[in-house]
C-alpha cells in the first residue's frame, strides 16, 4: 500500500518508522526540507537502535530504510492510498492541510489525521468526504508505544475504520476503535491519574518524588509527576482544558491550577529541562 | 504473636497468609462471616486475646464503624489496632474509640506481598507506643513502611480508585468494550493492570467505599461513585471474590 505521511516533525517521523517496518511504500511530506533531513535521520536511528536491542530483524530494517520518497510539494500525495496528516495539533493548521489534502487524494483514499485533543468530526467537517476522514491517535514515543486509538468520527464509514485499523496492525500496534469524545479513552482516564496526585500536593505533607515512589512501586513505569514532566506540562495542560471546555465546565474535568502557572513560568518539563524535576 | 484479622477478601486472607508464614498465631474472621452470631461471638472471644488486631473493611464508613466498634472494646488495653484507611481516616476511625492512642492507620492495594511497600499512616491522636509496635510488626513481616499523611484512601488505593471512577464513567459513556478499555490503558500508559480488572482485584464495594469516604473528606465532585460502579454493587457483582465484577471469573477451587 502506498502511505503518505504529511508532517514530518517527531510524531511524523515516529509514525513514519513504524509504518515503514510495516512494510508499506512512504511518501513523507514536509514543507521545510530539513525537517524531511532530520526526520530521515531519526527514523534511521530509531531502527538501528531496534535492531541492536534485537527487536527489529535486520532483512527488515534495511528494507525498511528503503521505502521513503520526500518530498515538499503535497500534489506528490496525489499517489497515496491512505494519508496520515501529522501536522502540529492547532484546528486551523489541521483543516487547512485536510482541506488541501482533499483536493489532491483520490476520492476512495483514506485521510488520517493524528490529533491528540481536537474532535475527528470537525477536523473531518473542512473535507468534503468526511466519510473517509479518521482519527489515528498515537502515544509518545510513537515509534514505541504500541497503543493507537482510531477514532470515528460522526460520519466515518466502516471501510475508512476498516483501512486504519489493518495500517495500525501492519505497524505492529494495538489498534483499539473509539467514537469521538473529549479526551478519547485514554486521555480521558489519565487525567484521574495526574488530578489525583497533584490533589495530593494540595493537602500537603508529601512532594512529588514521593508520590512517584509510592506509585512506582505499584507497577507504574512512570509516577504521575515523573510522566507529566515526560509527556509535557502544556500537553497535559492542553488535555485537561479541553475535556474541561468540552464538557462545559462539569467540576471533575478541572484542569489543576499547578499545571497553568509551571506553563506560565515556563515549567513545561523534560522537553526544557525543567518540571516536576529539573535535569542535572 | 495472636493477630486478630478481620475483613473482606482479597485483604484479610492474604494479610493471613503472610502473618502465618512469619509463624504469628492468626485468628481469621471474614466480614460476611459475621452476620452467624456464632461466628460474631468467636471474633469478639479472639478479640480479647489478640496483642495485635489488623482491620480490613471499606465496603462503606457505617460497616467500618459497626467492626471497628466490635473489636476495640474487646481488645486488651496496651494491643494496637491497625486500621486500614480505605473508607476512612485512621483519625476518623480513633475517634470511635475508647482509646482512640491505640489505632494507627495503613494501606495495602491488591495484589500484595511483603516485598512490597505498606503505607503507614499514624492517626493524630496514636500514641508512640502502638505507632513503634505497628511499625515494628509491618517491618517484621518483610514490609518497606512507608509514612504517609492520613487521609481516606491515602496515596496508591486513592489514585488508583479515582482512576476506576474515571474508567467507569468513560465504559458507560462509549461503545468501548471492558477488554479494549483495560488494554488502552496497559499499551497506551503502561498501567500495570487494566482499570477495570484492578477494581475486580480490590472489590468493587471497597472501590465504592474509598470514593464515598474521599467525597465527604474533601467535597469534590469527581469522587462521586460511577453510576455503574453503585449498580454492580447493588447487584452482588463485586469482582474476583464473588465470581463476577466486570469480567466473570471461574468459581475457586474448593
Amino acid at each position: 500500500m502506498q502511505v503518505a505521511i504529511v508532517g514530518a516533525g517527531t510524531m511524523g517521523a515516529d509514525i513514519a518508522q513504524a509504518v515503514a517496518l510495516g512494510g508499506d511504500a512512504i511518501i513523507l511530506h514536509d514543507i521545510h526540507e530539513h525537517t524531511l533531513r532530520q526526520a530521515l535521520g531519526r527514523i534511521s536511528r530509531g531502527i538501528d537502535r531496534g535492531v541492536s536491542l534485537g527487536k527489529i530483524d535486520p532483512a527488515i530494517a534495511r528494507r525498511a530504510k528503503r521505502v521513503f520518497t520526500l518530498c515538499t510539494d503535497l500534489a506528490r500525495c496525489a499517489a497515496a492510498d491512505l494519508v496520515i496528516e501529522a501536522v502540529p495539533d492547532d484546528l486551523d493548521v489541521k483543516q487547512t492541510v485536510l482541506r488541501a489534502l482533499d483536493d489532491i487524494v483520490r476520492p476512495d483514499a483514506i485521510l488520517a489525521t493524528s490529533t491528540n485533543v481536537l474532535s475527528l468530526t470537525v477536523l473531518a467537517a473542512a473535507t468534503r468526504l468526511p466519510e473517509r476522514v479518521v482519527g489515528l491517535h498515537f502515544f509518545k514515543p510513537a515509534a514505541i508505544m504500541r497503543l493507537v486509538e482510531v477514532v470515528r468520527g460522526d460520519l466515518t464509514r466502516q471501510d475508512a475504520i476498516d483501512g486504519a485499523v489493518a495500517l495500525a496492525q501492519r505497524m505492529h500496534k494495538t489498534p483499539i476503535v473509539v467514537s469521538d469524545a473529549p479526551g478519547l479513552i485514554v486521555n480521558r482516564i489519565a487525567q484521574a491519574y495526574f488530578g489525583e496526585a497533584l490533589g495530593l500536593l494540595d493537602e500537603g505533607g508529601l512532594d512529588a518524588p514521593a508520590v512517584d515512589r509510592l506509585m512506582e512501586a505499584a507497577g507504574f513505569p512512570m509516577g504521575p509527576f515523573r510522566l507529566l514532566d515526560f509527556v509535557g506540562i502544556d500537553s497535559a495542560f492542553d488535555v485537561a482544558q479541553t475535556l474541561f471546555e468540552a464538557t462545559y465546565h462539569t467540576a471533575p474535568y478541572r484542569p489543576h491550577p499547578r499545571l497553568r502557572r509551571m506553563i506560565d513560568a515556563g515549567l513545561t518539563g523534560r522537553k526544557n529541562g525543567r518540571g516536576f524535576y529539573s535535569d542535572g | 504473636m495472636r493477630v486478630l484479622i478481620v475483613g473482606e477478601i482479597p485483604f484479610v486472607d492474604t494479610l493471613a497468609g503472610i502473618c502465618r508464614a512469619k509463624n504469628h498465631k492468626v485468628d481469621l474472621f471474614l466480614s460476611d462471616d459475621l452476620e452467624d452470631q456464632a461466628v460474631l461471638d468467636d471474633m469478639v472471644r479472639a478479640a480479647t486475646r489478640c496483642q495485635i488486631a489488623i482491620e480490613s473493611l471499606n465496603e462503606s464508613q457505617s460497616g467500618k464503624l459497626w467492626l471497628i466498634e466490635g473489636i476495640e472494646a474487646n481488645m486488651p488495653a496496651g494491643a494496637p489496632l491497625l486500621t486500614s484507611a480505605l473508607a476512612a481516616s485512621a483519625t476518623e476511625v480513633a475517634g470511635w474509640t475508647e482509646h482512640a492512642g491505640r489505632v494507627v492507620g495503613y494501606g495495602l492495594l491488591p495484589p500484595f506481598s511483603p516485598t512490597g511497600l505498606v503505607e503507614f499512616a499514624p492517626a493524630l491522636q496514636s500514641d508512640f507506643e502502638a505507632v513503634s509496635t505497628a511499625r515494628r510488626f509491618w517491618e517484621e513481616l518483610g514490609f518497606e513502611v512507608v509514612r504517609v499523611p492520613d487521609a481516606p484512601g491515602l496515596v496508591r488505593p486513592r489514585i488508583v480508585c479515582g482512576i476506576i471512577n474515571e474508567a467507569v464513567r468513560t465504559l458507560a459513556a462509549s461503545e468501548i468494550s471492558i477488554e479494549d478499555l483495560d488494554a488502552a490503558m496497559q499499551f497506551g500508559m503502561n498501567f500495570p493492570r487494566g482499570p477495570l480488572t484492578w477494581a475486580d482485584e480490590i472489590g468493587l464495594d471497597v472501590v465504592v467505599g474509598t470514593l464515598e469516604a474521599l467525597q465527604r473528606y474533601l467535597g469534590e465532585a469527581r469522587y462521586h461513585p460511577a453510576p455503574l460502579l453503585r449498580q454492580k454493587v447493588y447487584a452482588g457483582h463485586l469482582g474476583k471474590k464473588t465470581g463476577r465484577g466486570f469480567y466473570t471469573y471461574e468459581p475457586l477451587a474448593p
